[in-house]
């Protein structure tokens, strides 16, 4: 591990336009209070998640879906990255069941928090990935 | 203190208070030294109301039956709004119902009325609300997934085919886009022949609201404008239609609580009041147009007191404060929907018990309108069969429990009648913070309502993350391993999503383009020259102008909104 150990950075968007955005701006604070830097993009489509995620140089990518976009837009993300070649974690929170769950984690999803998830746990999870990011 | 003659007497309340003391000293400090349990510490409800183990006549000392609680259907209707109230008419059962396609929420809405649905309850997909169209690449994988598609008059026409709007009413939540869905509205009924003066219904057209929880599109200034041309028309065009359903449930949703969500709602309601005074019209006029669209919860004797308190309070303000003449005015109708924020994804099923208490609160606080949330609300859209148990839950409310027998049965309880008071209390003391800022309209500038609800809601999620506030399957008593669901979910695939964006090319096609042309060019210019843009946008509407045609022109006039704060 390096000596100057950064603050983990992590992108948080919604996709889409979908109007339930309560739960990830309570993540989004929650993460900033206990030590992660967080850009908040809000609303957002997956070419301007993957580029703001490489022009910021994030280490997580956490995204929200609540209606169910994640079906369509979430390996759209995934295959963008791949196509810029950036290894960045991503992961999903929000209303997703859990068939679906399973399929984007066999997708690269790296976790998928469903309502309930521990505020702690998905900390826990950005920092672990977060570290392995910057081991890597 | 106590005023003698409206209440108990000096000598009863000396009496009650050596007696109380007795008990506590006695009879209640020996059974929990007997029984060896320490009593739970619960000090408040949940929006903070300090509440104690036992309640007798001394916490209602100050409450005088004939100014305070009253009769039902008379001033200030703490009781309800109706003198006889459930032994009349049952209350309007109304499913929030809309998914995949037009036709698909077509299906769904004669489904529910079939199994006694009596009132309509039409959600829009979030492209919809936000103003695009069903062919919109930015919105793929969105199209109808939370609510129906409604592009067009087009798709209007399909989710309400053989429905009969002149005989039931129907509730639009439309969001951002009250102005062009009603519009669509209103070209249907009059394509159909009906005389839109006997439709009867609600748009969810709450601009305010949109600022405290949402992430509007448009900039205050016309977005309220555009809500309140909609009044105005209203007042002179549709008067059995409800232009502005004042919504609580979302800022709740978003985490306000029972006393915020009360206060802030009236306070969002008294700015249309006023909104449509400047216009001209009277307080009676635009108290006409006006209902209000509410959230249950879980303290249930809490919500009962806030739904009691805020009948008391819109009384009120509407009699004494804006002059209202006419006794209708001062009738605060609300619609309830119980919460789905409460519903866990653990074990749905209890999600059917939580709702049912919801449903009751509800009933016993006096609601006209009710949708009760399927058991599937926090893992995907209703399925038929979530959806008719909800409904039923309802039905047997209202026919099996005996609950709606009597008017406002909890009446008369100490801790219920010391609940609304304080709730009561609660509010004045809210708005009267709300007024000390300028208003409703300058908080709503400042953000304030916004990060209120955002605390509150920051503040519940980490008490249940440590556990404070229970949540049964969640926090307490989950089931190890995480149990997955076994219940069968609905999923709006792409091929519908497809289906529904082929209809909105096929419209592109069909109409006269040169007349949507010319009716979005009208309407551009009305909207330049500060005109009430309702019969512009009607038109546009009858001649096939998309959703997200019409909501260009605004976004064209009136330019976009910033987003606001997050944190």
């Amino acid at each position: 591990m390096s000596m100057t150990e950064r603050r983990p950075r992590v992108l948080l968007a919604k996709l889409g336009v979908d109007i339930h955005d309560v739960g990830i701006r309570m993540v989004a604070r929650y993460l900033r209070d206990n030590g992660v830097e967080v850009i908040f993009l809000g609303y957002a489509l997956p070419e301007t998640i993957v580029r703001v995620a490489i022009d910021e140089d994030v280490d997580v990518i956490g995204i929200s879906s609540m209606q169910g976009m994640h079906h369509v837009r979430v390996p759209e993300v995934l295959e963008l990255l791949r196509r810029e070649g950036a290894d960045i974690p991503v992961i999903v929170g929000g209303i997703i069941p859990p068939n679906e769950a399973e399929w984007l984690k066999q997708l690269g999803v790296k976790e998928v928090f469903p309502p309930g998830s521990q505020l702690s746990r998905i900390l826990s999870t950005i920092k672990s990935l977060a570290c392995r990011e910057q081991v890597a | 203190m106590a005023p003698v003659e409206h209440g108990y007497s000096r000598d009863f309340l000396e009496k009650l208070k050596s007696e109380r003391e007795r008990w506590e000293n006695l009879t209640l400090r020996q059974w929990i030294e007997k029984t060896g349990v320490p009593e739970r510490d619960v000090s408040t409800t949940a929006s903070g109301i300090p509440i104690k183990r036992v309640f007798t006549p001394e916490d209602v000392e100050d409450i005088d039956y004939f100014k305070d609680i009253g009769f039902p259907g008379e001033y200030p209707y703490t009781r309800g709004i109706y003198p006889n109230m459930y032994r009349g008419r049952m209350w309007t059962i109304r499913m929030v119902t809309g998914y995949g396609t037009p036709e698909e929420t077509n299906k769904r809405f004669k489904f529910m009325l079939e199994h006694g649905e009596t009132g309509l309850n039409l959600v829009l997909d979030s492209p919809s609300i936000y103003g695009y169209d069903s062919d919109d690449p930015r919105v793929r994988g969105e199209i109808g997934q939370g609510g129906s598609p409604i592009s067009s008059l087009y798709d209007m026409e399909t989710a309400f085919e053989d429905i009969p709007i002149d005989r039931i009413t129907t509730s639009l939540i439309t969001y951002f886009v009250g102005m062009p869905i009603f519009a669509m509205f209103v070209a249907m009924a009059r394509k159909r022949g009906l005389d839109v003066s006997k439709v009867g219904g609600t748009t969810q057209n709450d601009t305010l609201m949109l600022f405290h929880v949402g992430n509007p599109p448009l900039p205050l200034e016309p977005a309220l404008k555009l809500s309140v041309d909609l009044l105005e028309w209203c007042a002179h065009n549709m008067p059995r239609w409800y232009a502005i359903s004042v919504c609580g449930y979302q800022l709740r949703e978003a985490g306000a609580t029972a006393v915020q969500e009360a206060a802030f709602t009236i306070a969002d309601a008294m700015v249309y009041v006023e909104e449509a005074m400047k216009r001209g019209l009277t307080a009676d006029q635009a108290a006409k147009h006006i209902s209000f669209f509410l959230c249950v919860h879980n303290d249930l004797f809490e919500e009962v007191a806030k739904f009691r308190a805020m009948r008391k309070v819109w009384a009120k303000l509407m009699r004494e404060r804006y002059k209202a003449r006419d006794p209708r005015s001062w009738l605060f109708k609300f619609h309830a929907q119980t919460s789905g924020v409460a519903l866990t994804a653990q074990e749905p099923e209890n999600n059917i018990v939580r709702t049912a208490y919801h449903a009751l609160a509800a009933v016993l606080g006096g609601v006209q309108s009710l949708h009760t949330d399927a058991m599937d609300e926090a893992l995907g859209l209703p399925t038929e069969k979530a959806a008719r148990i909800a409904l039923r839950t309802q039905q047997i409310l209202f026919h099996e429990t005996g609950v709606a027998n009597v008017v406002d049965p909890l009446a008369g309880s100490y801790y219920v009648e010391y609940l609304t008071k304080r709730m009561e209390e609660a509010i004045w003391r809210k708005l009267d913070e709300i007024e000390a800022v300028g208003g409703m309209l300058e908080a709503t500038r400042q953000q304030l309502p916004r990060k209120e609800i955002s605390d509150s809601r920051y503040e519940t999620l980490l008490k249940i993350e440590r556990g404070e506030i229970p949540v049964v399957g969640v926090n307490i008593y989950q089931t190890r391993g995480g149990e997955k669901p076994d219940i069968e979910l609905l999923r709006v695939t792409l091929e519908l999503e497809e289906k529904q964006a082929e209809r909105v090319r096929y419209v592109r096609r069909m109409r006269d383009n040169e007349a949507v042309k010319a009716r979005l060019e009208e309407l551009r210019e009305a909207a330049r020259q500060n005109k009430n843009l309702t019969p512009y946008a009607i038109e546009a509407a009858a001649a096939y102008a998309t959703v997200g045609e019409i909501y260009e022109v605004f976004r064209e006039v009136y330019g976009t909104q910033q987003a606001l704060a997050w944190g």
